[in-house]
């Protein structure tokens, strides 16, 4: 770490190095500077051109005083003074500044020289000029021997003046020693020492003068600035040069380290990113935790009949969490695809699916999402990239943008799924998110497992108490019908016996003819009590109950109403039963019957008959099944269904929905004496309003009681036989009619007694056979088989009736009566009983079925 | 803004020629060789006022001694009167003191021209032990003791006092030691009534005798180097001093052996005694004396007579009272 930081602080270092050095060289040549300089080289040329000028104006005389000379040489001093920082130059201009300052150091020498000298030149020279005439006129006045000698050194000295150079010095010399030694007079010995004095002053001055100026107009300096301008000029535009180019390399530092700026920038803000996309995942995560154990906390000890309510609101929860639109359970019942249990939430503003999530369980129990599963899930982030496909068109017309559907298991068993639809966008789900999806799952699995384990808890609950109640009301039904059956039995022995002696038609006759009829019918509620408690032992044998059922059907179709439709479903199997063919075509009618009573005159009777094999106990609405394989009936209704209270009590006898007098009650309670009776048990689904189907499961018959049953013989038909058939019931009159020209005979029927005797009178040859219902107004069965006794004793006589109870059988042969026929009338009954009377001859058949 | 630009222009085109009417009198006499001193200097005011109080206050010397003005005396001629001052020792010192009036008009100072500039030479004055003989030290550690002279110095310099600034302010202040406005100025600068005919006609003999060859431009003299006795030896009758060989002390050369530099005659009349030894204690013996040495003349009474009113004519103003004499005197040797 600290070589780390070590590192850092030398590369801050060294770029701060680096950035200065580039300032200090990029700093442009400070041009005020250059320019003083480039000033002070040409003042010192104008101050050395001043200075040339006024020299030699000075020589001349015609400068008066010598301020100009100090003012130029003072420009040149400061010149120089500020030119000191050439010092720091380049070498060579150091050496160049060096020899200019030299140059002008030795100039002002001469300046000073000069001036000082031409100052005695001048003054002699102005002396020499102003006295040497004036000697002259004087010598020529008071000493005229020296005149000449005057005016040759005048003209000497004015040679000289003019020429320097020339011999004429020599001749001035040898003037003013001639003149000196001229004896003078006068003013003349006064003034003549001075004119020598002046004389040889100038002999003397005026060449050094010259020399001096000479040397001053020699000097170079003016050439020598010059060239230093030269050379500065171009160390300025140099260091401009390299000024710009460490400009340029300092700006370009600035973009590099301003891009690397911009870049750690960029990168900061990625990793603040990151680290925020890190923190909120994380906090997401938590957050989905802690909704998910939430939601599992909900359902501890929730009651079962919350449950359900519980499920939506933890899928809402779950829902609004992670930001889809429709969130939904679908179990499923057992073996019973049609009956799942949907708990769903939809988002507001989300159009709700009624059917979809039932479609959802078929695609996802498909093989074709297989290859989009993760972790067990199948997940679609995106329908739109599914191939084209059922399951993008199902989940397209639904309206899914992304899906994703969690299997629900208990006990290894699939048992329903979890789905999330995303509507209004797609959702992209985290390997941990399904995970967390998937304990949601379980959650509710176990959720629905707990409810269902219950429900049946509770359901096993109430059959026990159903079938203890049944077993009481069928012990304390079955006791009194058989003291009833007693009473009735003496009943209806004295009101035989009275009937026999009263006179017949009498006002008494006809009483006890009505308290006999009475008693007939406490016989039948009677019989049909003790079939509810299954106090009445029947044979039981192998029976197929297809032709059971088809002969019902034919009855029923007979009987209900025309609006009522019945739809049957045999199904293709010809179930066996080991049981009672009369009390299972009861069971058919009774529950069909009951099916159409339930609809208010018109509907659909669906009579489903198929096979059904159970692995484990079954527990049905009411009973129980063991395992094996089963015959299922069912009876389906489209009528007004029921609730679950009258659903409880629905077979129990003498419970009705129906109004008072409209039922005796005991349809259905015989309908459960008989399956019961035939270790069968009855399954009832129903819902107010929509309905209900009846199930009754029988047995189905082991192999070797299938084999002891007989051959399936041909019904014996008849060979045109006319058969007078009387029933008041029209229905029935064509029922039978039907029946019986399907077995080969020519069948008359009448539904009234009056105009079958008539009919039987007006031509007593005519008819081979009768069958007459027992039971019709004015006159009954019975009564008219003794009518028709009386005009034909040879004709055979079957009676039908729809009571199990037993006629007086000597009062059955009295009137001719061979057989007796329970209604409903099966074909098979018809055949043989037909056949036994008109074919065989053979009277103890008939005597046989008379017991 | 063009406007503004316009007229900064044309206020920059006239600044130098206002400057030229000024400094450059339109109608000075003829082609003379002396010309007038300005009638104003450019020297910053507070400098000049700093310098003056400098200039007047003995801390500037050890043990507070002198000041500037005890020997450069402005009420008189700038200067002290003695033919030499006396030093610490009480023995009189080697040089005549020169005046401090126009000596910013030299182009070297004092006798043997040995200083360049006012600042080095006020340095050397302050510093010499002859003279005032301080040490820097001792100076600015009186000056930073007093308030007034820190807020005078922090307010122009912006810092303390210190070596550099006073003898800045001191420069300063002697700069603005000029005495215009001489009568012969007025007459030089056009005022033909300024001077008297015999004045003139001394000025006439001023020139002709050769006198201007030597005494000329804006100080009359001051302005070059040139040997005492050119054409007799004025060291001849007495022993020869070291202040007399001149400048040969300060440059070693054998040819400024007696070579001064030449005396501004400015103010020449009040500013006796003369010579670099003040051995002319009257201006007439001083004009002699010259005209002997240095022209190979002998001029009559009556001719220096006449020279010497025209060098009173020389006698300018400071503060705009003309320099006043003081009577010849001993009083100097009074003086500590």
């Amino acid at each position: 770490m600290i070589g780390a930081a070590g590192r850092m602080a030398l590369v801050v270092a060294g770029l701060l190095l680096l950035l200065t050095y580039m300032l200090f060289r990029g700093t442009a040549p400070d041009i005020a500077l250059y320019e003083r300089r480039l000033d002070a080289l040409d003042s010192v040329i104008f101050s050395q051109a001043a200075l040339h000028r006024d020299v030699l104006r000075a020589r001349a005389g015609l400068l008066r005083n010598y301020d100009p000379l100090v003012l130029a040489v003072d420009g040149l001093r400061e010149a120089v003074e500020t030119l000191q920082g050439l010092r720091r130059a380049n070498a060579e201009a150091v050496r160049r500044f060096r020899e200019l300052t030299e140059e002008i150091r030795a100039q002002e020498s001469l300046v000073e020289d000069f001036k000082s000298s031409n100052a005695l030149l001048q003054n002699s020279l102005a002396y020499f000029a102003y006295m040497s005439p004036r000697l002259e006129v004087l010598a020529r006045r008071v000493n005229p021997a020296a005149a000449p000698t005057v005016g040759a050194l005048a003209n000497a000295m004015l040679r000289f003046t003019r020429d320097p150079s020339s011999d004429a010095g020599a001749e001035v010399a040898a003037s003013l020693d001639r003149f000196a030694d001229l004896p003078l007079s006068g003013a003349l010995r006064e003034d003549g020492p001075v004119l020598v004095a002046h004389g040889r002053l100038i002999l003397v001055t005026l060449p050094a003068v010259d020399d001096v100026l000479a040397r001053l107009l020699a000097a170079r300096t003016a050439e020598r600035a010059q060239a230093l301008q030269t050379l500065i000029l171009g160390d300025y535009r140099r260091a401009e040069t390299r000024a710009k180019i460490f400009r340029v390399l300092l700006y370009l530092a600035a973009v590099s380290l301003l891009a690397y700026l911009g870049y750690l920038y960029l990168r900061l803000r990625a990793n603040a990113r990151v680290l925020a996309d890190r923190s909120r995942a994380l906090q997401a995560r938590s957050d989905f935790e802690h909704l998910i154990a939430g939601i599992s906390a909900q359902f501890i000890d929730l009651p079962r009949d919350q449950i359900g309510a519980g499920l939506r609101q933890g899928l809402e929860r779950l829902g609004r969490h992670v930001g889809v639109d429709r969130a939904y359970v679908v179990f499923s019942a057992d073996d019973d695809p049609g009956a799942e249990s949907i708990y769903g939430w939809d988002r507001e503003g989300v159009t709700p699916s009624e059917r979809w999530p039932i479609a959802v369980s078929a695609i996802a129990s498909g093989q074709r999402l297989k290859r989009y599963e993760r972790h067990g899930c199948i997940d679609l982030p995106s329908v739109a990239a599914l191939p084209p496909g059922a399951e993008r068109t199902v989940l397209e017309a639904a309206g899914v943008r992304s899906w994703i559907c969690v299997p629900l298991w208990h006990a290894g068993r699939r048992i329903g799924l979890l789905a999330l639809d995303g509507v209004r966008g797609e959702k992209r789900w985290a390997d941990d998110d399904i995970a967390l999806l998937r304990t949601a799952g379980e959650i509710f699995a176990n959720a629905l497992e707990r409810e269902r384990a219950e429900r049946e808890k509770e359901a096993l609950e109430m059959r026990l108490r159903q079938a203890r109640r049944m077993e009481a009301i069928g012990t304390l039904a079955g006791g009194i019908a058989h003291d009833f059956n007693n009473i009735l039995g003496a009943i209806l022995g004295y009101a035989e016996m009275a009937l026999g002696t009263l006179p017949k038609g009498s006002r008494a006759w006809r009483h006890v003819q009505e308290v006999r009829k009475a008693g007939e019918r406490g016989r039948g509620v009677v019989d049909r009590i003790l079939t509810f408690s299954r106090r009445v032992e029947h044979r039981r044998r192998p029976t197929r109950m297809q032709p059971v059922i088809e002969e019902a059907i034919g009855l029923l179709r007979a009987s209900l109403p025309a609006a009522i439709e019945i739809r049957a479903h045999i199904g293709v199997e010809d179930p066996v039963v080991l049981g009672d063919a009369t009390q299972l075509q009861q069971v058919v009618m009774n529950l069909v019957t009951n099916a159409a009573q339930a609809m208010t005159g018109h509907g659909v009777v669906e009579i489903v008959l198929d096979g059904a094999a159970f692995t484990g106990d079954q527990v049905l609405s009411h009973g129980t099944l063991t395992a094996g394989r089963y015959v299922r009936l069912a009876v389906s209704d489209t009528g007004h269904g029921m609730d679950e209270a009258t659903m409880e009590r629905i077979f129990e006898p003498f419970f009705t929905t129906k109004a008072a007098g409209a039922g005796t009650g005991l349809g259905l309670a015989t309908v459960h004496g008989i399956v019961a009776d035939h270790d069968g048990a009855l399954n009832v689904r129903s819902r107010p309003g929509a309905g209900s189907t009846f199930e009754a499961f029988f047995r189905c018959a082991e192999a070797g009681e299938a084999e002891d049953r007989p051959a399936e013989a041909p019904l014996p038909r008849g060979r045109g036989e006319t058969i007078l058939l009387v029933d008041d019931e029209t229905p029935l009159v064509l029922l039978g009619e039907e029946m019986l020209a399907a077995l080969g005979y020519e069948p008359v029927g009448f539904d009234s007694s009056a105009r079958a005797l008539s009919a039987f009178r007006a031509d007593p040859q005519r008819f081979d056979l009768l069958i007459v219902d027992e039971v019709m107004p004015e006159m009954n069965g019975t009564q008219l088989a003794a009518a028709v006794h009386r005009i034909r004793p040879d004709l055979p006589m079957i009676l039908m009736t729809g009571y199990g109870g037993q006629l007086e059988a000597q009062w059955l042969r009295a009137v001719g009566i061979r057989e007796v026929l329970k209604k409903p009338l099966l074909s098979a009954d018809i055949a043989n009983g037909l056949a036994r009377h008109l074919h065989s001859g053979d009277g103890s058949a008939a005597a046989s079925s008379i017991d | 803004m063009l406007l503004w630009l316009l007229s900064l222009g044309w206020a920059a085109f006239l600044a130098p020629g206002a400057t030229a009417i000024t400094d450059r009198p339109a109608a000075i006499v003829g082609d003379e060789p002396i010309t007038p001193v300005p009638l104003s200097t450019p020297v910053d005011p507070d400098k000049a006022r700093l310098g003056g109080k400098l200039f007047h206050d003995t801390r500037l010397s050890r043990g507070d001694r002198v000041s500037c003005a005890s020997c450069h005396d402005l009420e008189a001629g700038g200067h002290d009167g003695l033919a030499r001052p006396p030093g610490p020792d009480g023995q009189p010192l080697d040089f005549n003191t020169p005046t401090v009036f126009n000596a910013a008009l030299n182009f070297r100072l004092n006798w043997r021209g040995n200083f360049r500039g006012l600042e080095e030479h006020a340095e050397a004055v302050i510093l010499d032990s002859d003279l005032m003989g301080a040490t820097w030290g001792e100076v600015i550690g009186k000056l930073r003791a007093d308030p007034d002279y820190r807020r005078a110095f922090a307010a122009i310099y912006g810092d303390e006092p210190a070596p550099a600034h006073v003898v800045d302010a001191l420069a300063a202040f002697e700069r603005s030691l000029l005495t215009p406005n001489a009568r012969f100025d007025r007459y030089l600068r056009g005022q033909r009534n300024a001077i008297t005919p015999e004045e003139k006609r001394g000025y006439e003999l001023f020139k002709t005798y050769g006198c201007i060859a030597c005494h000329q431009g804006v100080n009359v003299g001051g302005n070059l180097f040139q040997r005492f006795g050119v054409f007799y030896d004025p060291f001849a009758h007495g022993p020869v001093t070291a202040a007399d060989l001149g400048r040969v002390t300060v440059t070693g050369e054998a040819s400024d052996r007696h070579v001064f530099r030449v005396p501004s005659l400015r103010n020449v009349g009040v500013t006796a005694p003369y010579f670099h030894d003040g051995r002319a204690r009257r201006l007439e013996r001083a004009i002699e004396e010259m005209a002997r040495s240095q022209l190979g003349r002998t001029l009559t009474r009556q001719e220096i007579g006449l020279i010497a009113k025209f060098l009173h004519t020389l006698t300018g103003e400071y503060r705009g009272r003309p320099l006043s004499d003081r009577p010849p005197s001993d009083q100097g040797g009074e003086r500590p």
